[in-house]
């Protein structure tokens, strides 16, 4: 049995793991929503294509236009999601637009075979309306898969929320008065370092209340063990991890 | 590790990594290409395990991971082919798995004909037995359909008709191998229902005497619309049977294994209901005499046998 987690690791040939995150339903129903009006503007534009051709073809002109419009509809409905996925290895506009991709459950790209079985069995997870029957399964499934995932061996991952910038220096520098009180070796633990960086490389994302919040509940732990206090709990961390991870010239 | 290690390892690889997620963004032309792709990876691989050495924040081994999974889709991903192997593999591969699947294609013909079988007969018997099934409304509809030979639709609705038959029925097909995930269950209804209801429409009509002309409008595209659903449903059989009769294997082994079964009965099943949407709409019901209409209509049967049992034998 997997553990359940939302991470899964894949071995290479190289014998080196990367990760991929699961994509969860709400990401997944908001790019099926922005696939949904792409393809009624499709829709429409197909409609036009139709009525152009209607208008200008004389007495074979309804019955081409009906063709046109019949067989748009049908190509929309059970082919847009396949050929996206199969085309642009796994994405359909909806998923590129959310960072989600669908990838086999060995890691590699899906196909054409992958795609046409998770999309023709949307019928399937879309009963018995608004995709009960899929929110179902992948509440049980440890890897978020919905029916069609399951049948097609594949599973919908997130990418792109990395980044490579380093961890930003603390601001405000440390002051000479903090200088003064800092001891002059400071051991964090692994963990402890790995929050911290943490908060430092989120803090603009999360606004300074929050991360106070987040800082009180690590900051006497640190402070007990290290020595290290500051003005506030958010303070006492920074200058901990300054002095652990920079040393003496911080 | 030391952090500042970390840092000064990101800060020379980076350039690096960021040329590499621009060139994995574009598909691989050409050996060259491929080798430098692989060249790239390789120092990617190393780079990976070096960051997981060094401690790199979270956020960065993402990157990282986001970037090796893309380039690992590039490399070791299966080329996505158009071209006409297709057509190859219609003619060839699907008939082989119709005989492969030879038992369960057999199944699915029974379920979708003995309930046909029935409903004609209770049809032909009494009219009140046809109305348990189809609405007198819906029986009536059928009668004034056929009241008259169907051989004067325009070329103008001959082509709407296709579309329309195109849409519908693959629709119908692929909703009654979808809804074989649930153990089966929903292809064997989707079979007996379909089967019930075309029995009951032919019983009544052979009571009131259209017989002849509801023949002449189907026997064009019958052979290749109704093989086409017997084939969706026997592959939302085959997809139960994995789901339920795993054989010693997990789930996702046993559907693992029953995967090129489907796609190839599926598609199979999609290309015949498109051909018959052709027939159908462009054939069926145009002003050909009756007896080619039939005769044509033999011929199809036996094109579709022949391809079935035939196709891709060596």
């Amino acid at each position: 049995m997997d553990p359940v987690d939302t991470v899964v690791a894949f071995e290479t040939p190289e014998r080196v793991v990367f990760r991929h995150r699961l994509a969860g339903p709400a990401p997944r129903a908001v790019a099926w929503l922005v696939d949904a009006l792409i393809q009624v503007l499709l829709g429409l534009m197909v409609m036009a294509v139709a009525l152009l051709a209607g208008i200008s073809l004389g007495e074979l002109g309804t019955g081409v236009a009906g063709a046109i419009a019949l067989l748009g509809v049908f190509m929309l409905q059970w082919g847009y999601a396949t050929v996206f996925e199969a085309w642009w290895r796994g994405q359909t506009p909806g998923k590129v637009a959310l960072g989600l991709r669908v990838v086999r459950r060995d890691g590699g790209p899906v196909g054409w075979r992958e795609a046409l079985l998770r999309n023709l069995l949307r019928a399937a997870d879309a009963l018995p309306s608004l995709y009960v029957v899929g929110l179902v399964t992948m509440a049980v499934d440890p890897r978020l898969r919905r029916l069609g995932d399951l049948v097609a061996g594949t599973m919908v991952v997130a990418e792109g929320r990395g980044h490579l910038e380093d961890t930003p220096a603390i601001d405000p520098p440390v002051t000479p008065a903090e200088r003064d009180v800092l001891p002059a070796r400071v051991r964090l633990l692994p963990e402890e370092r790995a929050v911290i960086a943490g908060l430092l490389r989120r803090a603009h994302a999360l606004g300074p209340l929050r991360v106070e919040e987040l800082a009180a509940r690590l900051a006497p732990q640190v402070e007990a063990r290290t020595g290290v206090t500051g003005q506030t709990a958010w303070r006492t961390l920074q200058l901990a991890w300054v002095r652990a991870v920079r040393g003496a010239d911080a | 590790m030391n952090p500042e290690d970390a840092e000064a390892f990101v800060r020379a690889r980076r350039s690096r990594w960021e040329a590499l997620a621009l060139q994995v963004r574009a598909p691989v032309r050409g050996a060259e290409e491929a080798s430098e792709l692989a060249r790239g990876w390789r120092a990617l691989c190393a780079d990976l395990a070096e960051a997981r050495r060094l401690d790199l924040a979270d956020d960065q081994i993402r990157w990282l991971d986001d970037l090796a999974g893309r380039v690992h889709d590039r490399l070791y991903g299966p080329r996505l082919r158009v071209g006409t192997q297709w057509i190859r593999w219609l003619r060839d591969e699907v008939p082989r798995e119709v005989r492969r699947s030879g038992a369960l294609v057999l199944w699915a013909h029974a379920l979708l004909y003995l309930p046909a079988v029935a409903g004609a007969l209770a049809a032909w018997q009494s009219p009140e037995l046809a109305e348990i099934l189809l609405s007198p409304q819906s029986l009536d509809q059928m009668e004034r359909m056929y009241a008259t030979p169907a051989n004067d639709r325009t070329a103008a609705d001959n082509l709407a008709m296709f579309g329309f038959y195109v849409m519908n029925n693959v629709g119908i097909a692929f909703r009654c191998f979808a809804t074989g995930v649930v153990g089966g269950l929903g292809s064997v209804f989707f079979l007996v229902y379909n089967g019930l209801v075309f029995g009951v429409v032919y019983g009544h009509l052979a009571r009131v005497g259209h017989l002849p002309n509801l023949l002449e409008f189907v026997s064009g595209h019958g052979a290749w619309e109704l093989t086409g659903i017997v084939l969706s449903g026997a592959a939302g059989l085959r997809l139960g049977l994995a789901i339920v009769w795993r054989k010693g294997r997990t789930l996702a082994g046993s559907l693992e294994a029953a995967t090129p079964s489907m796609v190839r009965l599926v598609a199979g099943a999609a290309a015949m209901i498109t051909v018959a949407a052709v027939i159908e709409g462009l054939w069926s019901a145009s002003p050909i005499p009756r007896p080619f209409k039939l005769g044509f209509g033999a011929v199809q049967v036996v094109v579709v046998l022949a391809w079935l049992m035939g196709g891709g034998r060596r």
